[in-house]
């Protein structure tokens, strides 16, 4: 199969979604004449024009809430917040109006509407523009949260979420834009909600998302050779998550490493490690539940210490190992 | 102050540079921004500049010597001041593969303080269950997981146990000693002594008789403390310690010595004994042994040895051989002093003989240069006068 980056797959799902529905658009900072702060959507206003693909003042919050008036109103927009730093500008949008309107309405009206935004550090953008802010939106009833990890995901996903009739917050690690692997041509979906063991594996399972999959599937090809065997889940969707698939993985296991790059406390990984002993795996744990995070400081715009504020491969190879000291 | 020279992070996969030559020598005053070494950078020859105007010192690096990136190759000190080293930790270059130690964020009210409650046992939530389905007493399952958890390994092999059959009668069990505290210290730092030094152990007789004589009031072990640190500076091999790929020779002689308490082995250093008199070694080891005894230790009294000592003669044992306490490279055993017939000449004597073992570790030395030290630590021993 041909392979292709993740912003590619993002842009041939936008592309292949506007083509199919003409109710689809795209509205954001910069994402027209410019193409977008990472290059996302180059192109794309030469395809479909400056009605579809609209440049917006330099407001989220208008971003935000015209998306979700334009989807109240039967379009299916796809809103671009220029770093997810920036969705604190389009909260009220997002957790007051978009998140609650179907509820309140009685299901009689809904808001289809994707809001796509650039996560992560790594990129020497300091404090900032490089937070991973995910926990915030799953912690609200009435919104999806996706979180592809690889470019197949990344375009299956997308178009997953624009055809679904809920808000959805799409979020994109930076550090993956570049990354490459093999993408359909054709227009395919992923399903949101539904969790993919990445690799396979019987000593320990790895909940990994976003960037943090890519490492630790390389920190579990490392392990294999020690004779560790790592089995990595990629929740993929964040809200509602699967989790039936965590949990299989953790009964076969016994033991658990969760992984992310956004904070620790209250982070997702805690609401991972809370489902899984409230649950059935709870009695199949053999080592207590671990996580690796970002620590609890904004990024530092120092190269070194932005390196060490976030988990890194050999974090993870370390602390898979301190697992398997319970035998 | 004292501006510190670095070896410079020029490329972003640099990882080492290699001396060329320096263009000053140790104690020229060098004026800021004017060439001071050229290094060699991923095969690329360039000068750099020195930081800082002054005198420089401490230079550390030498022509062809490689250096990681960022590690202090020398120092400039103002003209007059003298040059106090800082312990300087590299910065770890940026990029994968650095292993790091990253250090977790501490909630508010941290975990690991909670002091465990005294007969709970410690088991996972697998083992618990297990032990449960098959009506096994946690209490009586040793726990060899971390912390002394009992895990799913742990209940398996009870339950294999208890499904065996009986070969032989039980042994009864007294009782049972926990291994923690200084025991567990000692055990895993033995374990791990013996898994990672190989160890040579060699042997020489001493004739004790001129040591008897010079020691007047001061013990063996004091005397062997004061003649060994003495000797042990011209075998640098023996007072090293192995850092990752690298021997790294001490310059500091600190000479443990290994006291028995009730609680077990505790081993007491004496700082810098090659500079020390004998009587004032003897009175330091004696109010050493005393807090040992006392357990009143302090950190500082237990750290930074560099070679050990550990005499067993007092219980008439003629001779053994220790396991080297680590990082140090080696460790001297010393047996009893023994009358026995020796032949000196033509003639038949009875002397005062005395067996030292030393245990090295091979990787950093070979079994040559650890006779040389015994030969002349024997010979300084039956020199003194």
């Amino acid at each position: 199969m041909r392979e292709i980056t993740y912003a590619e797959a993002i842009r041939e799902a936008l592309r292949q979604e506007m083509q199919r529905d003409p109710h689809v658009f795209l509205m954001g900072e910069d994402i027209g004449v410019y193409g977008g702060a990472f290059g996302v959507t180059l192109g794309l206003l030469e395809e479909f024009g400056p009605e579809r693909v609209r440049d917006t003042p330099i407001s989220e919050g208008v971003i935000a809430g015209a998306a979700a008036g334009a989807a109240l109103t039967g379009m299916r927009p796809v809103a671009e917040i220029m770093f997810m730093d920036f969705t604190t500008l389009a909260m009220e949008q997002l957790v007051n109006q978009a998140a609650k309107t179907r509820y309140m309405f009685g299901g009689k009206a809904k808001v289809p509407m994707v809001l796509r935004t650039p996560a992560g550090s790594g990129t020497g953008a300091a404090a900032q523009h490089s937070q991973s802010l995910e926990a915030w939106f799953v912690h609200v009833p009435g919104l999806k949260v996706v979180m592809p990890s690889t470019p197949y995901d990344a375009k299956g996903l997308l178009i997953s979420a624009i055809r679904d009739d809920n808000p959805v917050i799409f979020v994109e690690q930076k550090l993956l834009y570049r990354t490459k692997g093999p993408v359909p041509e054709e227009p395919y979906t992923v399903p949101l909600s539904v969790a993919e063991v990445k690799r396979a594996g019987r000593d320990v399972t790895i909940i990994a998302t976003g960037v943090m999959v890519v490492r630790s599937l390389a920190a579990a090809a490392k392990l294999a050779q020690e004779g560790i065997e790592v089995e990595v889940v990629d929740p993929r969707t964040l809200k509602p998550y699967d989790a039936e698939t965590i949990t299989k993985s953790v009964i076969k296991t016994g033991r658990v490493l969760i992984v992310h790059e956004a904070y620790k406390t209250c982070g997702f990984g805690a609401e991972i490690a809370a489902m899984i002993s409230e649950g059935p795996a709870f009695m199949y744990l053999n080592a207590p539940i671990r996580r690796l995070a970002g620590l609890d400081i904004p990024i530092p715009y120092n190269r070194t210490l932005e390196y060490h504020a976030v988990p890194q491969e050999e974090n993870i190879i370390t602390a898979v190992r301190e697992l398997m000291a319970y035998k | 102050m004292a501006t510190p020279v670095i070896m410079p992070k020029t490329g972003m996969t640099q990882e080492t540079g290699t001396v060329i030559r320096w263009f000053y020598q140790e104690g020229d005053y060098v004026k800021k921004g004017e060439p001071l070494l050229e290094v060699m950078t991923d095969k690329v020859n360039m000068e750099i500049e020195a930081p800082a105007s002054g005198v420089l010192k401490g230079i550390k690096a030498f022509p062809n010597d490689i250096v990681p990136v960022t590690q202090v190759i020398a120092y400039i000190v103002e003209p007059g001041e003298e040059l106090v080293e800082e312990k300087v930790t590299p910065t770890p270059a940026m990029g994968e593969g650095v292993p790091v130690e990253r250090r977790e964020p501490t909630p508010v009210a941290t975990t690991a303080a909670i002091a465990p409650e005294t007969g709970k046992v410690k088991a996972t939530p697998v083992a618990r269950r297990l032990a449960r389905e098959h009506g096994l007493d946690l209490t009586q399952i040793t726990g060899q997981g971390p912390g002394g958890t009992i895990t799913k390994d742990d209940v398996l092999k009870a339950m294999e146990r208890a499904a065996a059959p009986p070969t032989a009668p039980p042994v009864r069990e007294a009782k049972t000693i926990p291994l923690v505290g200084r025991r567990r210290i000692i055990a895993e730092r033995m374990q791990q002594s013996v898994r990672e030094a190989p160890h040579i152990a060699l042997s020489i007789e001493v004739d004790m008789s001129a040591a008897e004589k010079a020691r007047h009031d001061a013990s063996y072990t004091a005397l062997l403390v004061h003649v060994v640190a003495r000797v042990l500076r011209k075998h640098p091999l023996l007072n090293s310690t192995l850092r990752g790929d690298q021997i790294v020779l001490l310059d500091d002689i600190n000479i443990g010595v290994a006291v028995a308490t009730d609680e077990g082995l505790i081993v007491p250093v004496i700082k810098r004994a090659d500079t020390k008199l004998l009587a004032d070694i003897d009175t330091e080891l004696k109010e050493l042994t005393k807090r040992a005894r006392a357990g009143k230790l302090t950190l500082d009294d237990v750290t930074g040895g560099t070679f050990t000592i550990t005499n067993l003669g007092m219980f008439d044992i003629p001779y053994f051989r220790a396991v080297i306490n680590p990082p140090e490279a080696a460790i001297l055993a010393v047996g009893a002093i023994i009358k026995r017939p020796v032949v000196i000449d033509d003639g038949i004597y009875i002397r005062p003989i005395m067996t030292l073992t030393v245990s090295a570790d091979h990787r950093i030395l070979d079994g040559v240069a650890v006779a040389k030290f015994l030969q002349e630590l024997k010979a300084a021993l039956e020199r003194l006068a």
